[in-house]
């Protein structure tokens, strides 16, 4: 601002531009204070992901307990050092049964994903790619999936084929598919009119090359999202039918069970029933927050369809 | 218009008819009844017979038909475990579970769609925040979870409110809260990302440049704009109320219709069964078509098109 | 310059800024002008030069991440940076009307036309309730909407492009206002509805003597509609004045250039010479002048600082101002109007 070539005059017009970037400083606060409330929320459920997953991965390295090993000298202790969590009325360590517990939900839950956005992407592009009667019956078929509560419809299932891990895994995937399937044929949809899919069938590609390798792709990152927000539900959907007794069965350890255990104990033993249940609400909490966080980054748009 | 209904009508029915055929054969041919009718002792000529009687070695589509002719007259058949006709059972305890879930979303409406509209006003402002904070942990606590927390709380340290059971609106107050925060942290959500997308059309712009007071910008212009999900959403609510009414029933004794099921399929008795995921299926049916034509209602467009 | 009476508006050193993401710009420049009763003012440049965020700042109805931070916007002797938000709100839709340039997004789908024309007349508490509905209608008949009375409880989507158009300015001009901002009106219409609409805002304008800020980035419109012209250029007017004047000699190199990027029918064998290279990023804008980078006449100078307004003549309230050239000092060097 030394050049001597500036005119006095032009003074007035920096001085103003000044004071409006200060005004606009102040105007930008806010967003920033969002920034950086969203950007540690994320920061903490990361690390607390990472906790739980650690946990659930190397046991022997959290707990020198067994998650049944029963110590009737030592029931329905409170938390202490010896044991974080307390114990429950057979004396065994609550904080080492929730992470057994949480082993088995994050199990069955990863799996059920898994196998439900398989399905449902499958589905969907089938559904998108050729339409008409495929169409049809697939979105029928998801319609009756939606036309049950995915729990009254899990306890049907369960009801009819038992209850064991791999029941239950089969049961999850059924009632989630087509959540999947929805939003992955309207993607599918849209990309199936685009340039690129067009000219790869003029070229002469079949059908399957053109799902798997055209359309597929471009779906990843709504596939991501999806499921990263879809773990959250299957968690409480597993731990929903573990605590009503149709999930994992006693004495194995889930997080519902655990939850449900306690629950004759609230007046004297609360530690039994709260405290594995604040670990399924991190659990939940950390994978819906960073399902959300990879939402706004990835594909913001899936917002309004999900 | 009418065809738009017509179309609509026919979905449902081929979805209504596809949930019973599902419901039907995972119930005859996964479970066969006469195991549980029949006492263990029974001989393989008693089963049979009973076999016989009720039909069961007919081919499956006719079953399947006489299921339907059945269900068309709302006859489920004998609950064993109450003795009366499945359907009067359910009926008895559907009245339970609407006032539970009805409670719950009117619970999550009045809360989520005030605080939704009011964050994506005032975006980025403490109540934004707040909304924001509150709707993921109402998001990652699961309705049994919380039920059981509040009764820790409420009931056996405070001991404010009743644990369990019907009665007055105290026995409500629990399961209706426990079962509706999940669904107004969702309805927040989608009210504020709705509303945010609607304040920046230029409509709304447009609502400005004539001068129309805020109020009437925000509560008429605007929400009346962006209230479609949120329609779409709250009656697919109804859905994950009533699923989570299973456990919270469960949680507090609420003598509704989840609990029936529960009871029901740990007793075996899937006649009842049948008759509530039938019942509940119907009603999804219908709800999911009256939000059409609600939507229809409210956006011209699809009206007239 | 003498401020006449008739001045409906004067627009004195607006400075306006934004918060982007990549930090805050400039995007309105100590931008001054005025424009008097039953005139027509075309703004014109290119998109993101600053048209649309001076008239957002003259109706106060700025994005939140935006703050006008200096002048002046008299409106019929008042100005407008102070008034309270309730005040704005009785001045916006009778005193003040805004046109939008997409007529399919700025109507609101799910009210009837009868009702979002009939809100102005409701909100501004200016008519019995009864009278509403026999004044939509005659506001519907002047903009030339045919059989009003059965139009009246339409949806905005069985309208086309150019009958939302008249609707946008029915609602607009139901209150005579003294301004009318027509925000590039006709951009998102065909060229045949482009004329009808401009030649209605005419009539209406003779009829009512309103004044008019026509923002486009056609020349071509702006020599036939407007009296007026101010050319802006990455937020600052770089040239204003009669558009007779203007247009028969641009002082500044950029209004030149626009000028010569017109195509012309009369002069085919004329090549169209199109302006090389892009606008400047608002966020890095050239030290010198923000044009340099494009100006043919641009010299080491204009790199280091903005060249001297000039004032070249006035005329009839507006006042032509171009560039002087580095080294040639036989032009007077004043100090343009609206600094003092």
């Amino acid at each position: 601002m030394t050049n001597a070539g500036i005119p006095a005059k032009s003074r007035p017009a920096t001085d103003a531009a000044n004071a409006a970037r200060s005004a606009a400083v102040l105007m930008v606060l806010p967003k920033r204070r969002r920034q950086w409330a969203q950007s540690a929320l994320v920061s903490v459920a990361a690390a607390v992901l990472a906790l739980i997953l650690s946990a659930a991965m190397f046991p022997w390295a959290f707990t020198t307990y067994e998650p049944n090993a029963m110590d009737l000298m030592a029931t329905l202790q409170p938390p202490s050092f010896e044991h974080l969590f307390g114990t429950d009325a057979l004396g065994r360590d609550i904080l080492c049964r929730s992470i057994y517990g949480a082993q088995i939900s994050i199990f069955v839950a990863a799996c059920a994903v898994f196998v439900a956005g398989a399905v449902g992407t499958a589905l969907g592009i089938l559904a998108a790619y050729f339409r008409g009667p495929t169409d049809a019956i697939i979105m029928r078929l998801a319609d009756v999936q939606f036309s049950l509560p995915a729990v009254i419809l899990a306890m049907f299932l369960v009801g009819a084929i038992g209850a064991s891990i791999l029941n239950l895994i089969i049961v999850l995937t059924l009632a989630n598919w087509a959540r999947f399937a929805r939003v992955i044929r309207s993607e599918a949809l849209s990309l199936r009119t685009r340039d690129f899919v067009l000219l790869a069938e003029l070229a002469g590609a079949s059908p399957l090359r053109v799902m798997v390798r055209h359309i597929a792709p471009n779906i990843l990152s709504s596939l991501i999202v999806l499921a990263t927000l879809d773990v959250g539900v299957i968690v409480i959907l597993e731990a929903t039918l573990s605590f009503l007794g149709l999930g994992i069965r006693p004495p194995d350890p889930s997080l519902g069970t655990l939850i449900a255990d306690g629950r004759g104990y609230l007046a004297t033993a609360w530690w039994i029933s709260v405290l594995p249940g604040l670990v399924l609400m991190s659990l939940i909490l950390a994978c819906n927050t960073l399902g959300d966080y990879l939402r706004d980054r990835l594909s913001p748009t899936l917002a309004m369809k999900w | 218009m009418s065809k738009y209904v017509l179309m609509r009508l026919l979905q449902s029915i081929v979805t209504i008819l596809l949930v019973t055929a599902i419901v039907f054969v995972v119930i005859r041919v996964i479970g066969d009844p006469t195991h549980l009718m029949l006492p263990p002792e029974a001989t393989a000529a008693d089963r049979e017979l009973l076999r016989r009687t009720m039909g069961l070695d007919e081919p499956l589509v006719i079953q399947y038909l006489r299921f339907l002719g059945d269900l068309a007259v709302g006859d489920f058949g004998l609950s064993y475990r109450f003795n009366q006709p499945a359907m009067s059972v359910v009926l008895e305890r559907v009245g339970h579970t609407l006032v539970l879930t009805f409670t719950a979303l009117g619970i999550a409406v009045l809360i989520g769609v005030p605080i939704g509209v009011m964050s994506a006003v005032y975006r980025d402002s403490w109540i934004d925040l707040t909304g924001k904070l509150f709707a993921i942990v109402g998001q990652s606590a699961p309705p049994f979870f919380f039920g059981v927390l509040m009764i820790a709380f409420f009931s056996v340290h405070l001991g404010w409110l009743p644990t369990g059971g019907t009665g007055g609106v105290q026995y409500l107050i629990m399961p209706a809260i426990a079962l509706g925060w999940y669904s107004a942290a969702g309805t927040m959500r989608l009210t504020r990302a709705s509303m945010s997308e609607v304040l920046e059309a230029e409509y709304i712009k447009m609502a400005k440049i004539k001068g129309l007071p805020q109020r009437v910008i925000i509560y008429k212009h605007a929400l009346r704009n962006a209230c479609l999900p949120v329609i779409t959403f709250t009656a697919l609510q109804l859905g994950v109320l009533l699923g989570g009414a299973v456990s919270v029933e469960a949680v507090f004794a609420w003598p509704g219709l989840g609990f029936l099921i529960l009871k029901s399929i740990e007793d075996l008795d899937y006649t009842i069964v049948q008759a509530a995921v039938t019942l509940i299926a119907l009603s999804f049916a219908a709800i999911n078509l009256l939000v059409d034509l609600l939507y229809a209602w409210i956006d011209p467009r699809i009206r007239y098109d | 310059m003498v401020t006449g009476v008739a001045d409906v508006l004067q627009v004195e050193n607006l400075t306006t800024c934004v918060a982007t993401r990549n930090g805050i710009i400039t995007a309105v420049d100590n931008v001054s002008f005025r424009l008097s009763r039953g005139a027509t003012l075309g703004l014109v440049g290119e998109s993101g030069s600053g048209k649309s965020m001076t008239c957002l700042s003259i109706q106060r109805l700025l994005p939140s991440n935006s703050v006008v931070a200096s002048g002046s916007i008299r409106f019929k002797g008042e100005d407008l940076l102070t008034k309270t938000p309730r005040q704005m709100e009785a001045i916006r839709g009778r005193e003040i009307g805004m046109i939008l340039q997409d007529p399919m997004t700025s109507l609101n789908p799910v009210f009837t036309i009868g009702q979002q024309v009939g809100e102005v007349f409701r909100y501004h508490k200016n008519s019995r309730k009864r009278d509403i509905r026999s004044k939509v209608l005659e506001v519907l008949n002047r903009v030339r909407i045919p059989a009003p009375a059965e139009r009246y409880h339409s949806y905005p989507h069985q309208f086309s492009g150019g009958m939302r158009q008249r609707v946008s300015i029915a609602i607009n001009i139901g209150n005579h206002p003294d301004l009318l901002i027509a925000d590039e009106p006709t951009t998102a219409l065909d060229v045949t509805v482009q004329l009808q609409i401009l030649h209605l805002l005419r009539e209406i304008q003779q009829e009512s003597g309103m004044a008019i800020i026509f923002v486009t980035h056609d020349l071509n419109l702006v020599a036939r509609f407007c009296d007026d012209v101010a050319v802006m250029y990455a937020g600052r007017i770089v040239e204003k004045g009669p558009v007779k004047t203007v247009f028969a000699d641009p002082k500044h190199p950029y209004t030149r250039d626009l000028l010569a990027a017109i195509p012309r029918i009369s002069k085919s064998g004329d090549r169209l010479r199109p302006i090389p290279g892009q606008p400047p990023v608002m966020t890095n804008l050239p030290k010198g002048c923000r044009f340099e980078p494009r100006c043919r006449l641009a010299t080491e100078r204009c790199r280091e600082a903005y060249p001297d307004w000039v004032a070249q003549k006035e005329t009839g309230g507006g006042l032509r101002a171009g560039r002087r050239q580095w080294g040639q000092n036989d032009i007077a060097v004043h100090r343009p109007s609206g600094r003092s």
